[in-house]
């Protein structure tokens, strides 16, 4: 008997919701693992091709904005009417000064009008005359004597002085601004006339730059010095990571010609980084980018977030729809098992009320006609018992029946009185064998020897009643007599015979008793010389033992009959063969059955 | 040059990514932080008031040496500055106003740019509780009710002062070339409206031409070139609205061999540098003053207002007058 309730690990339910648990869990993971790190690959590779691409871009615009710059330096430093200006030597009269001072700045101011990015052009003469193009007031000062005009005299090129505050000559709101200048050296002598000078707002750098890695990381421009001319820095960090990041960049931005890098350095609060700077053509300042690789996973955050919601959605979805199905699974079954487990007990009475046609529903209808064929069976099993019941208690009693006992006892008496000691012996041991076999310490089944010797032990005691007029022959084989029987079958059959056939003949009888091998069964036959019966006594007597519920009177038959059909089968019933005035043949078969029970 | 604009960035990455990205590219866009009010960097924190000051431009140095005099002056007198610069757009310095609302500045000094298109910044202020100073021009509001104060100099008497130096010059006879500044604001319509109220009086003075050039020398030039192509040398004067352009008229005519000073006589407002520099040099006759350093001015009705005194609604600047007599004495200060 399996315990009541199967463990928990036990229960099919269980087994099987973990087992489709596990199969989903499975593959979702797997699933979404190979998603995020198939994204993650193609944004870090998108990321860093975009970030390339940019610096780039912003290198080429601000490569244009300086060719620009040194172009104008170029036009003005070789135009005819200004080297012409500034040969001519410091004019002595204040107003001369002036009013040719207001005429170049204007013919200044018309090439700056097609410099649209530019701040200011200004010239700085070597005779102490300056000029500018922008109107704005101008400083006094003794610009030969400066720095940077040595610096510029000096270098034959251009030179590029990195952010500082105002221009250098003329009054602003002292905004930051980078200066290339070039010396103007005289056409005609090789003499140098003074420097010019080009000014661009560092804000109008910065325009380039804006927005353009949108809050994500830093981009800039190192002077060739490497200090930072400007960056947007609009990363949505603190203040500090952004001094690092633009800090890190700067490094960067120093150390390498060109190319990208992936690196963190140990300890940084920015972590690791992707990054790419670009030297620029026109003056070997280096655009670069910086973007921390948390900033390239902060998209990886929302998809994260999106996979962990899938995620749990399918699982609950399949734990729901798992707990369904399990349910209409095995609900019907565990409804068997309390059903089959009142079947055990004893209750036929149970019906499974299932109309699904899968197999489930068969299972039920099937289920339903096995119970109701236990319940037939069990019903068939307990009238066949009751009756038999009666059945042994009736062939006792048919056995010791008072009336037999009487006049066997009779008989006895009579002998005793002629004195025949042989025959009462004879008689009185008959009688013995008669019922210890009948009573056979209970058992109903017994050997064919038993039976016969049973039967013959009557047939004595009848023998001494009867004497002359009857006689009796019994031929059974011995190889036959170790096979069982149902007791007290053959007996009653012989009373029968006696009582209604040899004993109303006027004449003797003969009562014969045969048992043969026929077929895998034993066939018995007891067959009379009495008066016999018409063909619709033995239809009628025929019938009435086939109605199990028929009465009879002969009683005796019947219950032969019944018992030998209880313990053999329906088809070993008894079979009348008679002949009015010839006698009667009774026969029944049974099935060979040895005494270890096997057949 | 024209400047090609980068490529858009990580945005457009996103989309790349395609569709299986859409949802990450949708978060990353509302995450991106809208973008912070232009200007310096805004000292919101307590302690001293900030001061928001809108300027036109920085395109001129009258306009520069405002703001330069303004922040010194703000400095000295330990108040934050909020420096926001329209870029010469009317519609970007409403709005320049109403960030400066919108960042609960103390006080907005607005140097409106016209007239009439100012008028709601001046009452949004208003409404915010936001004492407003108006300085060099005026707008279309009502000084001690729908701001604060007025202070700058007043246009009609520059133009009247500029006409009777002409007149006097030229003894009441002359053919007058006007330069009108920006057309539609207050110092352009002042300044034509002060020189006429003197010129009327005097028949032998009459206005043969005006045009606008915008306040800008290159302008100027441009515009006097035209008028010289239209009629000759038929104008014995110029009358420019401000320095600039009368500086750019010079070199027009010196182009097309007049002689400013001599065949030509001119006269502007302003007294910047370069002005007193072409006014030594014999080529302009006169220039007014009209002083943009008078940030003492305004502090000083500031700090009035804040220590809860009645301040007046209009402050009006005293105008100088600069001429060859006195243009070398002043012009180290100048502008």
């Amino acid at each position: 008997m399996p315990s009541k309730r199967a463990a928990f690990g036990e229960s099919l339910r269980m087994r099987m919701l973990v087992f489709f648990l596990i199969i989903t869990l499975v593959s979702v993971a797997v699933l979404s693992t190979s998603f995020f790190v198939l994204t993650s690959g193609i944004i870090r590779e998108n990321s860093n091709r975009l970030l390339v691409d940019l610096i780039r871009q912003i290198a080429s615009d601000a490569d244009d904005l300086f060719a620009d710059a040194q172009r104008t330096l170029e036009m003005v430093a070789n135009d005819p009417k200004i080297q012409q200006v500034l040969r001519a030597p410091y004019p002595p009269a204040v107003a001369e000064r002036y009013s040719l001072e207001l005429e170049v700045d204007n013919q200044l101011s018309f090439v700056h009008s097609y410099m649209k990015d530019i701040f200011g052009i200004y010239i700085i003469g070597a005779n102490g005359m300056a000029y500018k193009s922008n109107f704005l007031s101008g400083k006094e000062g003794a610009w030969t004597q400066t720095s940077w005009y040595a610096e510029i005299l000096r270098d034959e090129g251009t030179v590029w002085i990195g952010p500082h505050d105002g221009a250098f000559t003329v009054q602003t709101i002292e905004q930051p601004i980078i200066t290339c200048g070039q010396s103007i050296t005289d056409k005609a002598t090789g003499r140098s006339l003074g420097v010019v000078l080009v000014d661009i707002e560092v804000e109008t750098i910065r325009e380039l730059l804006k927005g353009n890695l949108g809050g994500r990381g830093y981009i800039g421009l190192l002077d060739r010095r490497g200090n930072l001319v400007c960056g947007d820095g609009s990363l949505q960090a603190k203040r500090a990571e952004q001094a690092e990041l633009a800090e890190l960049a700067a490094t960067v931005g120093r150390s390498s010609a060109e190319g990208s890098a992936l690196g963190g350095a140990p300890g940084s609060r920015v972590g690791p980084y992707l990054t790419y700077s670009r030297p620029l053509e026109t003056n070997s300042w280096t655009t670069f980018g910086v973007i921390p690789k948390k900033e390239l996973t902060r998209d990886m955050g929302s998809i994260t977030m999106l996979i962990a919601l899938l995620f749990t959605g399918i699982c609950l979805l399949d734990l729901l729809a798992a707990l369904y199905f399990t349910a209409k699974l095995t609900n019907p079954l565990k409804k068997l098992m309390l059903l089959m487990k009142r079947v055990e007990t004893g209750d036929f009475q149970v019906k499974l009320d299932l109309t699904s046609r899968d197999e489930i529903g068969h299972l039920a209808e099937s289920f339903n006609l096995m119970v109701q064929r236990l319940d037939d069976s069990v019903r068939q099993l307990f009238a066949n018992q009751q009756k038999l019941r009666k059945a042994q208690l009736t062939a006792l009693q048919a056995q010791i029946n008072p009336h037999f006992l009487y006049n066997t006892l009779d008989s006895v008496c009579w002998l005793a009185r002629e004195d025949k000691k042989g025959e009462i012996v004879s008689t009185v041991t008959a009688l013995t064998k008669l019922l210890r076999i009948g009573l056979s310490k209970g058992d109903e089944i017994i050997s064919i020897r038993e039976e016969v010797e049973h039967v013959r032990n009557y047939l004595i005691i009848q023998k001494m009643r009867y004497g002359s007029i009857l006689d009796y022959s019994i031929q059974v084989p011995s190889e036959l007599e170790e096979f069982r029987i149902v007791k007290l079958v053959l007996q009653p059959l012989v009373e029968n015979a006696l009582y209604h056939g040899i004993k109303n003949k006027s004449s003797p009888g003969v009562v014969d008793i045969r048992a043969e091998a026929n077929n895998g069964a034993i066939v018995f036959r007891v067959s009379d010389t009495g008066i016999g019966m018409t063909p619709e006594r033995v239809r009628a007597l025929t019938q009435t033992l086939a109605d199990p519920e028929g009465r009879s009177e002969g009683f005796g038959l019947r219950n032969v009959s019944d018992r030998i059909r209880i313990y053999f089968g329906d088809g070993h019933g008894l079979s009348f063969h008679s002949e009015p005035g010839k006698g009667t043949t009774v026969s029944f078969s049974i099935p060979l059955v040895r005494p270890d029970g096997t057949g | 040059m024209h400047l090609r604009r980068a490529p858009a960035g990580f945005p457009r990455a996103a989309l790349l990514l395609g569709a299986a990205l859409l949802l990450g590219a949708v978060f990353s866009a509302c995450r991106r932080d809208a973008s912070s009010p232009e200007g310096a960097a805004a000292p919101e924190a307590g302690g001293s008031p900030v001061i928001g000051f809108c300027q036109v431009n920085h395109a001129n140095p009258w306009r520069i040496a405002e703001t330069n005099d303004i922040r010194r002056e703000a400095q000295a007198r330990g108040y934050r500055l909020v420096l926001v610069d329209a870029q010469s757009s009317a519609e970007k310095q409403v709005r320049d106003v109403e960030s400066l609302i919108a960042r609960k500045v103390d006080y907005i000094i607005l140097a409106p740019k016209e007239f009439a298109a100012l008028r709601p910044a001046i009452v949004a202020a208003r409404d915010a509780g936001i004492p407003l100073i108006l300085v060099d021009r005026m707008a279309d509001a009502v000084p001690g009710e729908d701001f604060l104060s007025f202070i700058g100099s007043d246009f009609v008497s520059e133009g009247q002062r500029v006409a009777e130096w002409m007149v006097g010059k030229m003894n009441g006879r002359a053919r007058i070339v006007e330069l009108r500044g920006e057309k539609g604001s207050s110092p352009e319509i002042d300044r034509a409206i002060g020189f006429r109220q003197v010129i009327e009086k005097h028949p032998g003075m009459q206005i043969v031409v005006s045009s606008y050039a915008h306040f800008e020398r290159l302008e100027g030039q441009k515009v006097m070139e035209e008028i010289i192509l239209a009629i000759g040398r038929e104008f014995e004067a110029v009358y420019a609205h401000n320095d600039e352009m009368a500086i750019g008229a010079i070199q027009a005519l010196k182009a097309a061999g007049i002689r400013p000073g001599k065949d030509v006589i001119l006269a502007s407002i302003d007294g910047g540098k370069d002005a007193l520099k072409a006014v030594i040099a014999g080529e302009l006759g006169v220039s007014v003053e009209c002083p943009p350093r008078f940030a003492r001015t305004i502090f000083d009705v500031i700090d009035a207002h804040r220590r809860g005194e009645a301040v007046p609604a209009r402050i009006i600047n005293q105008d100088r007058l600069f001429d060859i007599e006195n243009a070398g004495e002043f012009i180290h200060d100048a502008f």
